[in-house]
Order: structure tokens, then sequence, then C-alpha cells
């Protein structure tokens, strides 16, 4: 355990990280990311907090961030109200400037919790940060976004917000010193009330179009209704959903639900593939925000081949059966590794 | 079974309530209408009533009289009663979550109702419920998807299915406690006699004394100043960021107005291009498949 100055604190930024696993999600990294351009104003430091039981690829993850302090409050359940009931004495006690979060379902529930406990103001959904001699102007969205307020705190020494996913980015840092851990180690006596029966991982496949990372979308160039089992395949393997342009849901091939253009779901996935599509522009319009986008078509003059990151000219029907086995072959690959590694732990 | 459903007022679609001269609030000649997630949660409540016969359903607002018309919305579709919270003193409060909360668990704890359930719509602004919790210290379930009765009678156990961003969980939670629902059904439609039963019912008021709470209290409880509030900008950009997919259709169809990006067309062999695309979908997804 490392001793750091208390004192300090006062002029810090904590982010929150989601890593119940050791690992920090992308938005938590996000998040270190902006806390360091704020904290550069003002000559503070910005720590992350984890609830993490193991430290895993915390170090280096915060390193590649350049976020060279770990507070870790190890957690021996994954209940909200425990590690609210950890963090709160903390933030009271040393009073960090802003405390950030990322809005999560977990994130906002443990934010307004510490908010509660500490009487220290929270902000959620916050889309901006700038400061204003020194206190901490937030800027949130209001009225599901048809207004946002510029809101800031009087007489609180600590501010927390929640940030929505996708707002900033993770900036890589050239800053390799040593990363600084201090464990914290306190007694919950929070008394669980709640009984999980089951958990089960979200399957794409039952969401809605709009809320999936991965969409394998196919037009008429996949051919016909038995030409889409290799489409659902893909998506499977890449827990994702199938959709599709107008022409297709029309023939009956797939159902309505999946039609993504101007007249179906509007999409901004993380991935988009457009199989067979050709790229209309009614279908265009509701799927060029995603990040990235794959197209596989036989005409490479198709219009698609200008809206995406990286076009395949070729039979859709030879390339997603060989893309489905490198896919499959890369993750036992990762399993085994993984399976190695826990044994060489163990 | 007793079920309590916390709801909101919301301005009404289309209506822009940004005073762009003063920065603040205009709501004159504002009209208003219920908040999507309460109804998703009103229809839940009223699902669970359904199913448990002899259960009793009561919405509860906090705001001026013109809250009474949202109250008499849900008592149409089903709700038994209806309490509106309100004082005078509230007028020229803008009430922050933590104090709604304070309302609310001091009308629990006042007598006034009792509750072996409180709903409330959820969405990912909202914390009243989680204030309320800390506050009246009973179990809480946010993000919830699905409600139903696990014992039947609905007195003692619920079980509830909750949407986090990576899984979905099961619960099993203990009366009394909170649910906080995001997702489910829409709210059914009203009959026309139940429209008019219900605006002729009698809405409770509650005020601040009732509630054993004063008004400077409540207001010591905001923490945040507000500096101004303006309308947002908007996100549809006429001229989208270079490189991004939405340039490049401007370049196509408006004819070369966006940039044009790092676009990269591949034509070799089946196996080359499958390593080639998984490589670059390894990238787009941070790593999904490695790991």
């Amino acid at each position: 355990m490392t001793e750091l100055s208390q004192s300090s604190a006062a002029g810090q930024i904590w982010v929150v990280l989601d890593s119940a696993t050791g690992k920090a999600d992308t938005s938590s990294l996000a998040l270190l990311s902006e806390a360091r351009r704020l904290a550069a104003y003002r000559q503070l430091d910005v720590q992350a907090v984890s609830f993490s039981k193991e430290q895993g690829e915390l170090r280096q993850q915060l390193q590649a961030v350049g976020i060279n302090k770990l507070l870790m409050l190890p957690q021996s359940n994954s209940d909200v109200t425990s590690a609210a009931a950890l963090l709160a004495p903390v933030v009271a006690e040393r009073a960090p400037k802003l405390l950030l979060f990322a809005a999560t379902v977990t994130g906002r529930e443990i934010a307004a919790r510490v908010s509660g406990r500490t009487d220290a103001p929270l902000v959620t959904c916050a889309t901006w940060f700038q400061w204003r001699e020194d206190k901490m102007v937030v800027t949130q969205s209001l009225f599901q976004g048809r207004a946002s307020q510029r809101v800031y705190s009087e007489n609180s020494a600590t501010t927390i917000a929640t940030v929505q996913d996708k707002i900033y980015l993770p900036i890589q840092a050239a800053n390799n010193a040593e990363v600084v851990v201090e464990i914290l180690t306190a007694e919950t006596v929070e008394e669980q009330r709640i009984k999980v029966l089951c958990e089960a991982i979200n399957i794409a496949a039952e969401l809605a179009l709009d809320e999936v990372d991965v969409i394998v979308a196919g037009g008429m160039g996949v051919g016909s209704a038995e030409g889409f089992d290799q489409l659902h395949k893909l998506a499977t393997a890449l827990n994702g959903r199938v959709g599709a342009s107008r022409r297709v849901t029309d023939q009956g091939w797939v159902a309505i639900d999946n039609l993504v253009g101007q007249t179906g779901t509007v999409v901004s996935p993380t991935l988009y593939i457009a199989c067979g599509i050709s790229g209309a522009p009614q279908h265009l319009i509701g799927m060029c925000d995603s990040e990235t986008i794959i197209a596989i078509n036989t005409d490479r003059n198709a219009p698609i081949s200008q809206v995406a990151d990286l076009m395949l000219v070729g039979d859709l029907h030879e390339i997603i059966p060989r893309m489905i086995e490198v896919i499959e072959a890369r993750k036992r690959k990762t399993t085994q590794l993984q399976i190695a590694q826990k044994e060489a732990c163990g | 079974m007793k079920i309590l459903v916390y709801v909101r007022q919301i301005f009404g679609a289309g209506f822009n309530p940004v005073d762009p001269v003063n920065k603040c609030i205009n709501d004159q000649g504002a009209w208003f209408q219920h908040h999507p997630k309460d109804e998703r949660a009103v229809e839940q409540a009223l699902r669970l009533k359904d199913a448990v016969p002899g259960s009793e359903l009561t919405v509860v607002g906090i705001g001026p009289e013109r809250v009474e018309a949202d109250l008499r919305g849900y008592l149409s579709v089903g709700a038994d009663k209806a309490i509106r919270i309100w004082d005078d003193a509230l007028e020229d409060m803008q009430l922050e979550d933590c104090m709604c909360a304070t309302l609310l668990e001091a009308l629990l704890r006042s007598g006034e109702i009792t509750c072996d359930w409180l709903l409330c719509g959820d969405d990912e602004m909202s914390t009243v419920a989680i204030h309320l919790a800390e506050l009246s210290k009973r179990p809480l379930a946010t993000a919830v998807s699905g409600v139903a009765s696990l014992d039947g009678d609905g007195e003692g156990l619920l079980r509830v299915k909750r949407r986090l961003e990576k899984s979905t969980l099961t619960l099993a939670l203990s009366a009394p406690a909170i649910v906080a629902v995001e997702r489910g059904d829409a709210l059914r439609y009203p009959k026309h006699s139940d429209r008019l039963r219900a605006s002729q019912q009698d809405i409770g008021v509650v005020a601040l004394e009732s509630l054993g709470l004063a008004a400077q209290g409540l207001r010591d409880k905001r923490r945040l100043q507000v500096d101004a509030i303006t309308s947002p900008k908007p996100t549809r950009k006429i001229f989208p960021a270079q490189g991004s997919g939405s340039s490049r259709v401007v370049d196509l169809y408006l004819g070369g107005v966006g940039g044009g990006g790092n676009k990269q067309i591949v034509e070799d062999s089946v196996d080359n291009m499958a390593e080639l695309v998984v490589e670059k979908i390894d990238r787009a997804t941070h790593g999904g498949l490695s790991s």
C-alpha cells in the first residue's frame, strides 16, 4: 500500500472506472482523457478509482492514457449500495474537485447514492465541462434534449457528474510514469435485500436494431431468403443483428423490423457490414453515421463504395462463409490462450 | 397489494421551453404530456393490479394544478386514487431530483399513504428513485424491463428483470421496495366512459405542512446554481465532419462538400479478403474478437 498525500486530493479529478473484471471500459478511458484535459488548465491531478479486486490490465490501460494514480476500493460483491458505501466516506474526506462516472446503469446509481450520502451536487448526462475561475461549470441536457443547462455549485467542494458514452474518445498519451496504486480496504455492512435469481448476457438478436453494436445488413445481392442464413450466422458470430434494405423486407426475406433506412430504423452502430447492398440514398441516410462501414459487393462502382471504409469486391456467398471460419478460428485461439493463462496463474 | 406510482409531467412535443433572451425557462403557453417512461411504469403497475385481485394503485405527482390533467389521464386507465403534492411555497423553486425524493419520502413517512411497491419511470437522467432509496432505505431496482408477482398474491415478492448494458438480471425483490421502470409495453388506452369518470374524481392535495417539511429546509437542499439555459446545438450537422460516413453521402449526392475519407477498395482472393476484413472488424469493435 502506497501512501499518498491526502491534502492534495482537494485538487484532484477522480474518474470512477467501470472495471469489475480488472479491465476498464472504453467509456471510462475516454473520461480519463477528458479529465486530463480539464486538469491541465488548473494543474490538478487525475486519479482513477476502481472497485475491482484485482489490478488485471488496469495499470497498462491507465499508463496508455497518461494517468498515474489509481485508487482501489476492492469490493467483495458487485452490489451498488456497497460500492457507494465504500466510495462515499473517501469522497467526503478527500473532497476531489470533480468526480466523474460513465452514465451506465450502475454508474448512475453509484453516483446518485454517493451524492445523497455526501451532499455533493450531482449533474446527470453532462455533455461539457469548463472552468470559470475555480468553479467547475457543467453543461447538461434537459427536457429530453430540448434545452441545455449550464450549472455550477456555489459552496460544495465536490461536483459529481455522469457522462454518456461516445461523447469523448480515449486519447493515447506519451506519459510512461509508473502508476501509483493505493488500496483502501474497508468493511461494508450494507444489508443485502435483493436476491439475484439469474444473469444472462444480452443477446443482440433480442435487442432493438438501434441498440446493437454490430449490424450485418443484406440487400438484393443476397439473392434469396436462404441466402440470409449466412448473414444470420455472421451476425451471431459477431454478437450483432441482421439488418436489411427496403426491397429485401418487401420480398419478405426478413421481417420488417430489420429494415435500415429512412423509412425503417436509423442506426449508428460501431460496425455496419453491408452485404449485397448497392446503397440507395434512402438506405445510406439510415446508416451513414455508423463508426465503421464495411461493404461487400460485386460491383466496385456501387454508391455504397463511396460511404464504406472498406469495400470488398467479390461474391458475398464466398466471402462470408470464409469470414465466419476465420472469426471462429480466432475465437478458439483466444479461448485457448485464456485457458493457458489461467492454468499458468493457478 | 398497495402500489404507488410517481409520475411527472413534461413539456409537450414540439414546445420549445427556452427563453433565448433571458436564458431561462419560459413555460408561458406551454402544453404538457405524460413522461413516456412513467407511462410504462403505470402500465406495469396496472398489470400487477390486474394479476392480484384487491390491489390498490395510487398515482402521485408533484406540481401545480396543471399536473391534475396528467393524474386524471392515469385515473382513466385504471389507477384508483391520485395525490398531488404541492404548496405555494414551491412555486418559484426549481425542484432537483433529490428534492422530489425528499417530498416523496416525507409522503411515505407521513402515513398519508402506505405502499408495498413504489414504481416510477427511469431514464439515464432521472435519479429520483435512487435518492428515494437512499432516504427511505428501501431496496431498489433500476433500468427495469419487466415486473411479475412471484408469490401469487404479490404481497411479499416480485420478480424483476433489469436490463444492464451487457446483461439482463432477474431479481427477487421483497416488499417494501422501489422499482424504476425503463422499458416495457406502452400504456393502454382509456374508454370514453372512464375518461368521464376520471374527470370528476377527487384528487387529494398534500401540502408541505402535512408532510412535516418546511419550504426553507427544502430550498436548502438545492445544491446547484443555474448559470444559463439555452437551446441545444443542432446535432445534425449541415456540413458533417471530414471523412465521416455522412460527409461521404453529402459528397455523393450534393457534389463534393465533405471529405474523401479513408476508404479502401480491395479486390483479392477470398482468403486474403476474409483475413483482411476480420482484422478490420477486430479493430472496429476495439478488440471484440480477441477478448
